[in-house]
Order: C-alpha cells, then sequence, then structure tokens
C-alpha cells in the first residue's frame, strides 16, 4: 500500500523526483566510470607487468658481460637477473626511422608480448617488431627489414609484431610528446641474430627482486649496484621512464575521478533534502493520521526514507551500468595516442558498486533528516498543518544597504535565507557549474598558453637539426657561425631514495633558448652553475645555492656544482648549463644538436645530420595531445550544463512550488504575469550570482590541482584568462536564464481562486 | 447617484452539452458607488462565481458587466490584470499576506503596480496598525493580519472594496472590529463595499442585500437602516 503511494507521490512531484534522479545518475556514473577507467588501467598494467615478468630494477651502464650477470645474480635478494643491449639503429624504411632494438640472449624478465606471428624465441634469427612501428611502416610478418648501425648493416625477417611493457609510454626523447611511428618504433632481438665480434657489450641488467624483500633490502641492493664500477645508474619501476609516466597518468585520472563527481552527490543530497522536506511538510496532516491509525513512528520514518533508498538504488545502478563503458571509451579513445597496452578496457571495482550503495544512503539520509526533522512533534500536533515558518529581520537588515534594495530584492533576499537548503542546494549547483565550465575552458587556456609560451617565448629558433656526434658545423651549415650547439644528455643524480636519471642541456651560447625563471624574468645561461628546471627542482629538492652532484652516462666520476637559478619550461626539465661553465667542470662539449634562427642554413645533404625538425612539427605533434584534450573539455561543459539545468529548473520548481499561494495572492491583488516572472527570475539570479562566483576560484583551484600532478617532466603553470573567466560566468547565467524561460510558462498556470481557498 | 457596478443578464455555465453546469443563471443588478452590500447566499449558490467575476479572475459566459463606462466583460487578459490592479481592493478570508514580507511591506505591494496608491503608514494607521507596521504575519493575530490584508487593499485607493468572507476564519469578536472598520471605511470615506459571505448575520450591517440561491438573485433589498457592527449581539 505504502509502495502505491510513495510512487504517486513521485509522479506528483516528478520534476523534483527526476532531478534527484539525474544527480544519482550522474554522480555514479561519473564515479564509477572514471573509476573503472583509471582501475582498468591499473588492473592491466599490473597484469601486464607480472605476465611478462617485468623487471624490478633496471641496471644501466656500459659493456655488461657474463660475469657481471652472476656477480648480480649472486647479490643477496636478486632472485634472477638477464643481460640487454639497447641501442638505437636506422632502419631502411621511408623517412629512416629510427629503431631502438632490444638485445637479449634470453627471455627471462620483461618479456615481449606476442601479439601476432610466432612466439619470441631468444635463441632464434628473427627480428620482433612494435605494433605503432609495424602499422605505421605497413610491415607484416614475414616482411624483412633492413637495419644500420655504426656502418654494419643487417637484413632481418619480421618473425612477429610486439608490444613491449617498459614502452607503454614510448618517445625518443624529451622533445617528443607523442610518438610519431614514422620516425621511431622498438623492436626485440635475439643475440643469437646479431653476429658480433668479441661478444654483444650489454647495456642493461634486468634484476627481478625476491618477492620477501623488503624495503631496506631493495634500498640496499640499490645502493650495492649503483656502486658498481661498471654501473652508471639504476632505476627502479617507480623512476623508469615508461612505467613511471603511465603509473602518475593512472594517479592524475583517480586524483580527477575522486575530486569530480562530489558536486553530484552533494547536490543529489540537498535536493533530496528539500524535496522531502517539502513532501513530508504536505503531508503533515496524513502522517498524523497514518500515527492515528497505528502506524509507528518508524513504520513512517522507514516509509519515507524509502523514497530516496529507490531513487538512490535506481539511479545508482543505471549510472553504474553506463558510467564504466561510457566514460572509459572516450578517455581511452584519448590515452591510446600516448600510451601502447595489450588491453584498454575498464574494470569496475567493489568500490565502484559501492558507490551506488553510497549514493542511495545520501538519499535515503537526506530523506531521514528531513523526515524526523518534522515529526518531531507528537500526533495531536502533526494533525494540525504547521504554523509557517516566521520570518526574522536578519542583520542583512540592520545594514543601510538594505533600504536602498528593491522591494522584490528584499523579498527574495528573505525567501533565500527562510528556505536554506533549498538555496544551499541552488548555489551548490551553480558553483559546480561554473566550476566545471572554469575547469574545461582553464585545462584549454592552461594548454594553449604553455603551447605559446613554449613555442613563441622560449624557443627563439626555427629549426632543430640533431647531428652525429663529431659532426663538424662546417660541413653542416653555410653559416655554421649562426647555428647554435646543444649537447643533450642525460646524467645520473644520487637523492635519498635512490637514484634519478634526468636530462641535462648544454648550450654554445644560449642565444636562440630563452629561460626564464621562478618569476617569469629572462634570464641568461651564466659562466658558472647550472639552471634546475622547476619540477626537478621540485623532485631533488633544491634551490639557489644549493649544490648538486651528478653523473654523466658512462662515466663513473662524479661532478658537483652550484645551482644558479630555477628555470621554468613546459617541457624541458633537468638541467641545463651553458658551455662555458661545463668545460670549468673539465669536460668538453659534443653537439648532438644544432639549433638554427634560419631554416636555410642548413646543408640538406650533409653527412652527419639525423633529422631535421622544423618548430612547426613540433607545435603540431603538441596540438595532436590538444586535440585529445577536447574532448575532455566537452565532457566538462555538458556535465556542466547537465548539472546546471537540473539544479536551476529543480530550484525554479521548488520555489514556484513553495511559493503557489503567494503568486496567486499576487495574480488576484493584480500584478501583471511579467512582473511575477521578474519575481522569481530574481532569485534564480541571485542564487546563480552568489553560485558563479564562488564556481570560479574553486574551478581554478581544481586546474591548478590537475596541472601540477600532471607529472615530474611537464610543468604547465595553470591559466585562464579573465575572458574564459567572463565565457564561463555568461555560460552559467545563459544556463539560469534558459532554463528561466521554460520556468515560466508555469506562470502561466497560476490558478488566482486556489488562493481564495484555506491552506491545505 | 450613478451605478458603478452593472450586471445585465449575466450568465456563468462550465462545461457543454448535457454535463452543463449553471453558476449563474441571467443575473441581474447595479450597485452604486457608496453603497455597502452584503452577497449571501448557501454553498452552491453561485457566490464565488459572482465574487470572481466582480474581481475580474474570471469573465461571465454572456451577459454584460460594466464597471464605471467600461464593459470589463470584453476585457482581455491583460485589461482584467490592470482592472484587478486598479480598481479592486480584494480582502481575502485567510488574509494571504506574503509571510516573508512585513505588515508595512504587504501594504506597500500596491505600490509596485498602481500609481495612485496612498502612503502606507497612513493606511496602516487608517485600520489602527501604526505601531506594528515592522512585524512579520506570522507575529500578527488573526484580526490585526486581516486589518493589514484591508489595509493592502485600500492602499490601492481602489473603487470597490471586494470581501471574499472577511470574517470567516476569526472569532465573532474580532470579526465584529474587522466589519466595523468595513463599515466606517464606507460610511467616513464613502468607499463601495461589497462584501460575500454566507453569514445571514451579516445582512444587518450593510445598506443593502442581495440574496444568491441557484445562481439566481432570489430577493434584493435595500435596507434604510443598517446596524453598526459593534452593536450586533453576536
Amino acid at each position: 500500500m505504502l509502495r502505491k503511494k510513495m510512487i504517486r507521490d513521485m509522479r506528483a512531484a516528478k520534476v523534483q523526483f527526476i532531478s534527484i534522479f539525474i544527480l544519482a545518475f550522474l554522480g555514479v556514473f561519473v564515479f564509477s566510470g572514471m573509476r573503472a577507467q583509471w582501475e582498468g588501467m591499473r588492473v592491466h598494467a599490473d597484469s601486464y607487468y607480472e605476465d611478462t615478468h617485468t623487471a624490478d630494477l633496471f641496471v644501466m651502464g656500459a659493456g655488461f658481460g657474463d660475469e657481471d650477470l652472476e656477480a648480480v645474480k649472486g647479490l643477496k635478494n636478486v632472485s634472477n637477473a638477464q643481460l640487454r643491449l639497447e641501442i638505437d639503429v636506422i632502419a631502411d624504411l621511408e623517412r629512416e626511422p629510427t629503431l631502438r632494438i632490444l638485445i637479449s640472449d634470453r627471455n627471462d624478465l620483461s618479456q615481449p608480448m606476442v601479439i601476432e606471428g610466432e612466439p619470441y624465441d631468444p635463441e632464434g634469427k628473427g627480428i620482433w617488431v612494435d605494433r605503432a612501428f609495424a602499422e605505421g611502416h605497413h610491415l607484416n610478418v614475414g616482411d624483412s627489414i633492413g637495419l644500420s648501425m655504426e656502418g654494419v648493416s643487417l637484413r632481418l625477417e619480421i618473425k612477429g609484431i610486439i608490444l613491449h611493457p617498459e614502452f607503454v609510454y614510448n618517445v625518443k626523447d624529451s622533445t617528443q610528446l607523442v610518438t610519431d611511428p614514422g620516425l621511431f618504433g622498438y623492436a626485440c632481438l635475439p643475440s643469437t641474430a646479431v653476429p658480433i665480434p668479441g661478444g654483444i657489450p650489454y647495456s642493461h641488467i634486468l634484476v627481478d627482486v625476491d618477492d620477501e624483500a623488503d624495503a631496506t633490502d631493495w634500498k640496499n641492493l640499490e645502493k650495492v649496484l649503483g656502486d658498481y664500477s661498471k654501473v652508471f645508474h639504476v632505476m627502479t619501476r617507480d623512476t623508469h621512464p615508461s612505467i613511471a609516466v603511465f603509473e602518475s597518468e593512472i594517479d592524475q585520472n583517480r586524483e580527477m575521478g575522486n575530486l569530480f563527481p562530489i558536486v553530484f552527490f552533494f547536490v543529489a543530497a540537498l535536493s533530496m533534502m528539500t524535496t522531502m522536506t517539502r513532501l513530508v511538510l504536505a503531508q503533515r496532516t496524513l502522517i498524523g493520521t497514518m500515527m492515528g491509525l497505528g502506524f509507528s513512528r518508524r513504520q513512517i520514518i522507514v516509509h519515507y526514507v524509502s523514497y530516496g533508498l529507490w531513487i538512490g538504488c535506481v539511479g545508482g545502478i543505471l549510472g553504474l551500468l553506463t558510467g564504466p563503458t561510457f566514460i572509459s571509451a572516450l578517455l581511452y579513445a584519448f590515452q591510446k595516442v600516448f600510451y601502447a597496452m595489450p588491453v584498454w578496457s575498464p574494470y569496475v571495482s567493489p568500490v565502484s558498486v559501492l558507490s551506488v550503495v553510497a549514493v542511495a544512503i545520501i538519499c535515503a539520509g537526506a530523506g531521514y533528516f528531513a523526515c524526523i526533522r518534522e515529526l518531531r512533534d507528537l500526533p495531536a500536533e502533526v494533525l494540525r498543518p504547521k504554523s509557517p515558518k516566521v520570518s526574522k529581520h536578519t542583520f542583512i537588515e540592520k545594514t543601510r544597504l538594505w533600504h536602498r534594495l528593491s522591494f522584490v530584492m528584499k523579498w527574495n533576499i528573505r525567501d533565500i535565507l527562510r528556505s536554506k537548503v533549498r538555496s544551499l542546494m541552488a548555489i551548490t549547483g551553480v558553483a559546480g557549474c561554473t566550476l566545471m565550465l572554469v575547469w574545461g575552458i582553464g585545462l584549454y587556456d592552461s594548454m594553449n598558453e604553455s603551447k605559446s609560451w613554449y613555442f613563441e617565448d622560449l624557443q627563439r629558433f626555427s629549426a632543430k637539426v640533431y647531428v652525429e656526434r663529431e659532426a663538424l658545423p662546417e660541413a653542416l651549415f653555410l653559416r655554421p657561425g649562426e647555428a647554435e650547439a646543444v649537447d643533450e644528455r642525460m646524467v645520473s643524480v644520487r637523492e635519498v631514495d635512490g637514484q634519478q636519471m634526468l636530462a641535462m642541456r648544454i648550450f654554445s651560447t644560449g642565444e636562440l633558448e630563452r629561460f626564464e625563471d621562478e618569476k617569469g624574468r629572462v634570464i641568461t645561461l651564466p659562466d658558472e652553475g647550472l639552471f634546475v628546471a622547476y619540477k626537478t627542482a621540485e623532485l631533488l629538492d633544491l634551490e639557489v645555492g644549493d649544490e648538486v652532484s651528478f653523473r654523466l652516462l658512462g662515466e663513473e666520476k662524479e661532478y658537483t656544482i652550484k645551482v644558479s637559478a630555477i628555470n621554468r619550461s613546459p617541457f624541458d626539465q633537468g638541467f641545463t648549463m651553458s658551455e662555458a661553465a661545463f668545460v670549468k667542470l673539465g669536460v668538453s662539449m659534443n653537439p648532438t644538436a644544432y639549433l638554427l634562427a634560419d631554416r636555410q642554413n642548413v646543408r640538406e645533404d650533409a653527412d652527419g645530420i639525423i633529422e631535421i625538425k622544423d618548430k612547426q612539427m613540433l607545435e603540431k605533434s603538441f596540438e595532436r595531445m590538444l586535440e585529445g584534450m577536447n574532448m575532455i573539455i566537452v565532457v566538462l561543459f555538458l556535465a556542466a550544463v547537465l548539472l546546471g539545468v537540473v539544479v536551476l529548473y529543480n530550484l525554479g520548481s521548488l520555489s514556484y512550488a513553495e511559493r503557489i499561494r503567494e503568486l496567486a495572492t499576487l495574480r488576484v491583488l493584480g500584478y501583471p504575469l511579467p512582473h511575477i516572472r521578474r519575481l522569481l527570475r530574481r532569485q534564480t539570479i541571485i542564487l546563480t550570482a552568489i553560485g558563479s562566483v564562488i564556481g570560479v576560484p574553486l574551478g581554478i583551484f581544481f586546474i591548478r590541482l590537475i596541472t601540477e600532478t600532471v607529472s615530474d617532466n611537464i610543468d604547465f603553470p595553470s591559466y585562464v584568462s579573465p575572458l574564459s573567466v567572463a565565457l564561463c560566468l555568461a555560460g552559467t547565467f545563459a544556463v539560469a536564464l534558459v532554463v528561466d524561460v521554460f520556468l515560466s510558462f508555469k506562470t502561466k498556470k497560476i490558478d488566482m481562486v486556489s488562493a481564495l481557498k484555506a491552506v491545505e | 447617484m450613478s451605478s458603478l457596478i452593472s450586471f445585465e443578464h449575466v450568465t456563468r455555465e462550465y462545461g457543454s452539452g448535457d454535463s452543463k453546469i449553471f453558476a449563474l443563471r441571467d443575473i441581474s443588478f447595479n450597485i452604486r458607488k457608496g453603497e455597502f452590500v452584503v452577497v449571501l447566499g448557501p454553498s452552491g449558490a453561485g457566490k464565488s462565481t459572482l465574487l470572481n467575476i466582480l474581481g475580474g479572475m474570471d469573465q461571465a459566459s454572456s451577459g454584460d458587466v460594466s464597471f464605471g463606462d467600461e464593459v470589463v466583460s470584453d476585457y482581455s487578459d491583460a485589461q482584467l490584470t490592470a482592472y484587478r490592479a486598479k480598481r479592486i481592493g480584494f480582502v481575502f478570508q485567510f488574509y494571504n499576506l506574503i509571510p516573508n514580507l512585513t505588515a508595512y511591506e504587504n501594504v506597500s505591494l500596491t505600490r509596485e503596480i498602481n500609481d495612485t496608491s496612498l502612503d502606507p503608514d497612513e493606511t496602516l494607521a487608517d485600520v489602527g496598525l501604526k505601531g506594528r507596521k515592522d512585524h512579520f504575519p506570522a507575529q500578527l493575530s488573526g484580526g490585526e493580519q486581516q486589518r493589514v490584508a484591508i489595509a493592502r487593499a485600500l492602499n490601492k485607493n481602489p473603487e470597490l472594496l471586494l470581501c471574499d468572507e472577511p470574517t470567516g476564519a476569526l472569532d465573532s469578536e474580532t470579526g465584529a472590529h474587522i466589519l466595523s472598520l468595513l463599515q466606517r471605511l464606507s460610511s467616513e470615506q464613502g468607499r463601495t463595499v461589497i462584501i460575500v459571505t454566507h453569514n445571514s448575520k451579516l445582512i444587518q450591517l450593510a445598506g443593502r442585500v442581495i440574496y444568491l440561491r441557484d445562481g439566481q438573485i432570489e430577493k434584493d433589498e435595500i435596507q434604510d437602516y443598517p446596524i453598526d457592527a459593534k452593536e450586533v449581539r453576536w
């Protein structure tokens, strides 16, 4: 019986209940969707690493051989180890792409995952090529590929197409954000396929650590390995470029996924509370009758709580059924551009299922509070209609401003203060709407700002020419004097928890690259000391004046130098020095690239040129990333508009329903419809104004949260232009006004005669 | 004295065909300026319909309703709204004050829609509520609330004060004070007052009584010597 009553009550107040339903649905949709999305990445990444026996430690150095391997294997806590040579070669394909080949004599650790073709054979004779590269060059199993390295040429048959767990995020160097498979790829080779006289000088030892090893064991092992004479650097999975970047991508998605749905849950709770309060109030006499009939207080409370329980459950379950699939599909499409994973599929964990329970409890709880607040009185009192809420002269009325307000304003302000929960719901919802608009537009602005900052302000060259080391500038350029030499190396820095591998750039003059300090002032490379990029300084906890020690790739010697400034750049993290300062350390510069102000300066056919990159090309690869971003922005905008519409429509219809008698009275008194609409609209506008003003700083805070957690290699300052803020405010008001147009149809239905009747 | 309101063969019917119901059937009467009229009838007699048409909330199905020189029965919605705003002061049975406006503000409501509005302070003084103007309705007694409602109606300086069971929600003593106030407004300010009620005791107070029954006028009486409400024994 009571269930029938519930369904009829819901039908009678359908706008309110539909809006609660939508909010419950959206809350779970977004929460479970975003959660399933990042949990899917985490679960599949974990099983990927697990299935392929991805190494725990990556020891880098030069010329490792069997005796080194045996020495490592003999160390405490090492359960297995494997040698690997990682080397870049040129493939004889269109555009002369670089192929990073991994040569190994065994297949115990960090195994390639074969997608197509023969299983990987560590004693075989062919080559296993990565999927994106194979697709980019239309290579198939059975084709052959020619490789040349250091003057040696080699032709091999493609035995399989693979993915490798250490190449989930795969870029050749830090100047690229997205891999262009036409120019860069990787492949696995058994050592038996490469006849190198005198044995292969392995560059890596992959180490599998005992499962029983604790944190101290790990640290000791890292230290022991790091101190080994041939070792240049030791990485863990936490510092492995690919694994760490993918991990931080997951973290970032988790961060967003946890924050984003809060607004929906909160607004759903507030809407439920206002709606239930109104319902319980309207049914006060009925409740009294029910009590009189012998229903217990408990039964009555359970009845009203069941409204929220039903709505929360139905909305939540629908959200859970659709959110993970929909949101994952959307975000994975964007992430697939950057990351190569064997499986992309959402994972619905118990936590996602719990969110349905949570939203049901939120809705039921809101109903419960509304209910007990109204049911405190005894049955006899409940039978009588409740005396109306008494308005009070609030503190605002004591101010001088109050007397200047128009009549409509005074009325609305009192009404807002009288219906606090309803107003809070509206303000929260509108703030959420503005927040998401600012968030979306802010991400776009921040990216664009970083783009122009990087490509227009910092990079003053028009082309970057990658060259072989030892190539002479005279042979490469028409006017060698105008080319700025850059030496890009990797250095290893010891820190408390192990080692960090960082990029170091040495400039001959620094004229074609601009540097900015933390306050945005232009600084020039000094003859002594080095610049530490902002994110690197954070990572290593460095400040201006500190000393930092590093080792160069392939060297044992440790150099110590003073930090002369912290510089900011969106991408080039790591260290930067002038040639003069570098030479003072007793090392000489060995350019890997040249920067050119004039693209025409290069001798196109010169030997020793690896690749010429126009700045426009670099800019394009960045834009490609922005395009993926647009999808997320569209989702944010849609969510914002939906939230705004639901909340404001709910506000409007609630405040209309609560004031219907007042409005009918005004009609009898001769108030024209436009006047009454203005009266209602004014309240929407006041609450929209408050909500949107709160939403702007929150939105900016959310952008900052996202840009700051982005990754250690990227330093995007959060930025929202004043114009964008204005657009977001305008957007919020546009939503409010459109909703108002729909609500204004209601005013036509005001029945004047109802004003003459007794209060129910 | 000239006629302020005239009903000529006014009929109001609801529904159509077989289920047609006549709420008012061919009613004609005139009310002169300054008259104090009680419209009396049992429930279902057509009182509410008459009140709605007089108050500009409803239109006649046929026949003419005139107010002054104008034919109200031809009015559009907008004209009816203006008619209510300018000419009618409406007093409700349940006061219908806006709960979150003070007494003063409730009375000032008329200034938003009517430029002939009076000074709310004076109007409130007229109904004897000078000291209560900053109180909210919930802080006032029923009688006080009805006074505020009357002040709100009066503040438009309306040509007709139309009251729907003005004492229906009040105890008899308070009701007597309200009726006495209405009488005074009629006699001292020359206002036209129509009270629609089912309470036959009110007929003693009026200069004229219109009896309604089954949608028709049963009797239309002039009383030469109405009694002051304060002297009626309730």
